[in-house]
């Protein structure tokens, strides 16, 4: 791993893009964050929602969601790799949006995402934290004296909501919802790299220690060993029964908060756990570079809708588990990214949303759709990749 | 059907109770409907409980009046929801409300006086004003909001009454929308089957079929468990 300035994501140190791709990622980051400032509402960054779970199609107002975890930390990459200012201003301000947009209670305003408008959303809520923290250790090192502001924010949500509501004593992990005894990998390891960064910023180790690893725990044990789903972690689970969907996409965003895990204790079986789902995820990968929304027990699959702006995340965090032995090509899936910008510089949500139904078709207009809290995985990855110090980026607007 | 769940927090406020309800589909694509991003003008609306108060503090960033209603004694003032709003948020009466208003709601009307709050409704409206109505139907007992107290009526009138009221009152009806009708309601019960034979790939197929299908033509209200009606005075 690249080391890089406090905040912004360390650069995949492995990965070289020739003088073409490394022009095409450039332009697509100066796209992505033109469309970014076009989206830009009452409060914050709105748009429509469309996912796997359900669209939100008719309410587009801010969402203070998982999109903020992208969008500040892109910028904050931005910022490290051109020292410019002006990326700083705009992660900046969307952590601005995230403390004008907590509410009484601790919660912040529209964080279900697909579900908006509502409070409470998972990992959502966790994400935001995060994205605070990280501008908190950016500013930090910079000696600005404001960064209390931002962990004071995200410190409200940590103890009022994740501790306050998720934190499940007993099982020592994070809920998905305080009145059901479920839990979702994915979501609980978004939590969990909240957690690891406000132990960074504190320098206090319960943050890790008491919640964060215990939590990871529980992702290990919703890890499938052996067969064609080896490494493969489980959706969710409700008591103790797993819910036996494997979606790459999840897989691959347990990853960070796994390697992170490796990194605190370093105990060797978060590596291992790193390794054996990327692998998982790896051979799902189809030969265009993409890959299946969701695989089943008994070799059933569902291809669609196969992403294409959230395979940043995949990007990153496939990338990321370099750092523990993990290799693979990441070319492929950087084209078939690449390929989904639109003109407007917001790349497509994914191919196949009508084609998931019985007798479905193939032109559905949520594919062409660009999504804030997806082109935010794009923004976030090709913001950390390809880029150098010596790259001035020079925004003709 | 999505779950209708009320995350119970200590010494939790009535506001964040109800802000934390995860409401239901055919509850969310109805306030959407009814309330775009941007109004012009404040809101006037007519909710039959503080419930329904949290739907438009969610989704309206301008003013909005509450036509002063039964729920509005001191234990559920609004001045508790006031903290929560993204704008101005207040109470009027109905003398105060006459010919101002170009955008109106009314959710979940009562039986009892709807020709009355109708006609008030028309008197507050400025011609070529927007009222939408929110309004459940005879198979609403199988939404979770109705599944246990506090409902959002007590006596509430279904859709057939309301546009009755309505036309009686001065306003067209343009629109009607019926959510969750036969045949998302079909598309819900194979997946529940393809669940129980253990074939989670075909029921994932069947709930996207169920939310593709999930609105309705209006006249299909006796057969949904919610309706959204949009009428324009006249």
């Amino acid at each position: 791993m690249a080391a890089r300035a406090p905040g912004a994501d360390p650069g995949p140190s492995q990965l070289t893009l020739d003088s073409q791709t490394a022009a095409a990622v450039r332009e697509a980051v100066l796209g992505l964050d033109r469309w970014f400032d076009s989206q830009r509402v009452k409060g914050g960054y709105g748009g429509p929602v469309v996912h796997w779970w359900r669209d939100c199609l008719h309410f587009t107002g801010a969402g203070l969601d998982w999109r903020y975890e992208g969008i500040l930390i892109g910028y904050l990459n931005l910022w490290a790799a051109t020292g410019e200012g002006r990326w700083f201003d705009k992660a900046k301000r969307a952590g601005d949006d995230l403390v004008a947009g907590q509410l009484p209670n601790g919660n912040f305003r529209n964080s279900q995402f697909e579900l908006n408008p509502g409070i409470g959303g998972t990992p959502h809520e966790a994400a935001c934290d995060l994205a605070l923290l990280r501008l908190a250790l950016a500013l930090r090192s910079i000696g600005d004296l404001s960064w209390l502001n931002y962990v004071a924010t995200a410190q409200r949500n940590i103890e009022g909501f994740l501790i306050g509501q998720l934190w499940d004593e007993r099982r020592r992990w994070f809920r998905d919802d305080p009145a059901v005894d479920g839990f979702v990998p994915n979501k609980a390891a978004t939590i969990a790299e909240a957690f690891f960064a406000l132990a960074q910023l504190t320098g206090d180790s319960r943050w890790a220690d008491d919640y964060a690893l215990p939590t990871l725990e529980g992702v290990l044990e919703h890890q499938q060993t052996g067969g064609e789903l080896d490494g493969a972690i489980a959706q969710n689970s409700f008591g103790s029964h797993r819910v036996l969907k494997f979606f790459p996409f999840y897989v691959a965003r347990c990853l960070p908060a796994l390697i992170e895990a490796h990194a605190w204790s370093g105990d060797a079986r978060f590596a291992e756990a790193v390794r054996r789902a990327a692998q998982f995820v790896l051979r799902t990968r189809l030969p265009d570079g993409s890959f299946p929304q969701v695989l089943y027990p008994g070799r059933r699959i569902n291809p669609w809708p196969q992403w294409i702006a959230a395979t940043g995340d995949m990007l990153r965090a496939l990338c990321a588990a370099q750092a523990v032995g993990f290799s693979f090509d990441p070319l492929p899936t950087l084209r078939w990214l690449l390929a989904g910008q639109r003109p407007d510089g917001g790349f497509r949500a994914a191919v196949g949303f009508g084609r998931v139904t019985p007798f479905g078709r193939a032109d559905d207009p949520r594919d062409a759709l660009s999504v804030c809290g997806w082109e935010d995985k794009a923004f976030r990855f090709l913001a950390s990749t390809g880029l150098d110090s010596k790259v001035t980026y020079h925004d003709p607007n | 059907m999505s779950i209708n769940r009320v995350i119970p927090i200590a010494g939790d406020t009535l506001v964040a109770g109800c802000y934390r309800r995860e409401t239901s589909l055919e509850y969310s694509l109805a306030f959407d409907l009814a309330l775009p991003a941007s109004l012009a003008g404040p809101l006037l609306a007519v909710l039959s409980a503080p419930e329904l108060t949290v739907e438009l503090l969610k989704r309206v960033t301008g003013p909005i009046h509450l036509a002063v209603c039964e729920w509005m004694k001191p234990s559920t003032s609004i001045a508790q929801f006031v903290p929560w709003a993204q704008s101005d948020l207040k109470a009027v009466r109905w003398q105060e409300a006459a010919g101002s208003y170009t955008q109106l709601l009314w959710a979940e009307p009562e039986a009892q006086a709807a020709s009355e709050i109708a006609a008030a409704l028309r008197r507050a409206a400025l011609p070529g004003a927007t009222l939408y109505v929110i309004a459940s139907g005879p198979l609403r007992r199988w939404l979770p909001a109705w599944q246990r107290p506090p409902f959002p009526a007590q006596q509430p009138l279904n859709a057939g009454g309301v546009v009755a009221a309505l036309n009686v009152t001065g306003w067209e009806v343009e629109s009607r929308i019926a959510f969750h009708g036969p045949r998302s309601i079909a598309w819900s019960w194979m997946y529940r089957l393809a669940e129980a034979f253990g074939r989670p790939d075909l029921g994932d197929r069947c709930l996207f079929a169920m939310r593709a299908t999930y609105q309705e033509p209006g006249w299909l209200w006796p057969l949904a468990p919610l309706a959204l009606i949009r009428a324009r005075a006249s």
